[in-house]
């Protein structure tokens, strides 16, 4: 099996169970982000689809 | 309850990330399309599962969307990180004065594979989730493969 492969597997495998645990490890990538800013990554952080859903709704209101 | 599996990504205005190399009369921003070919590239690598969204327009710029499937684990240690590409084939190099590894076989190179971009998965496989990746050809891949032997 390729690495892509075992990859695909293993993420679909490794999904969250709570929205406390998105939290948790949302803080915890957070803390070892090295710098924010446009600078360094393309986005701008990010957000759970459902969160998204309300930002899109406010801005086209 | 919102939804768990998916995450959703949108880019700086008018600003799509940097490329790994560059030649020296182009930019180093990547373009929309570099960024769209770059999500391209890591699905096909990395095993994932990102799809277009579409544009969002603000101000008369503009900011792409994408939307990725969400994964549990902890961020890598850099020993980790470059332990999983090394030992999975991709060659290591020094590019903008960062680290970057390169990919052979396919003639990609990936960088920007800091801690917060990894996912240690528990059953110890790393999940790229927001590398820069770029296919190569011509004088940049020339220069890679000089920069890997040096």
């Amino acid at each position: 099996m390729s690495l892509s492969e075992q990859l695909r597997e293993s993420r679909s495998k490794h999904t969250f169970k709570s929205y406390e645990d998105v939290l948790k490890q949302l803080r915890a990538f957070r803390a070892v982000q090295p710098v924010t800013g446009r600078k360094f990554g393309s986005s701008a952080g990010m957000r759970l689809k459902e969160d998204f859903a309300a930002y899109q709704t406010k801005s086209q209101s | 309850m919102p939804d768990l599996t998916r995450v959703i990504k949108v880019t700086w205005r008018d600003f799509f990330g940097l490329l790994v190399v560059h030649r020296t009369d182009e930019e180093r921003q990547a373009s929309p399309i570099a960024y769209l070919e770059r999500w391209h590239l890591h699905n096909e690598l990395f095993g994932d599962r990102v799809r277009f969204v579409g544009v969002m327009e603000e101000n008369q710029q503009m900011r792409l969307v994408i939307e990725q499937q969400a994964v549990v684990g902890i961020p890598a240690t850099l020993e980790q990180i470059n332990d999983f590409f090394t030992g999975n084939g991709w060659k290591r190099f020094t590019a903008n004065g960062e680290v970057a590894y390169f990919d052979s076989e396919r003639n990609v190179v990936i960088s920007d594979t800091h801690r917060g971009n990894l996912i240690l998965m528990d059953d110890g496989l790393l999940a790229p989730i927001d590398l820069r990746v770029q296919r190569l050809s011509g004088a940049l891949l020339d220069y890679v493969i000089k920069a890997c032997r040096s």
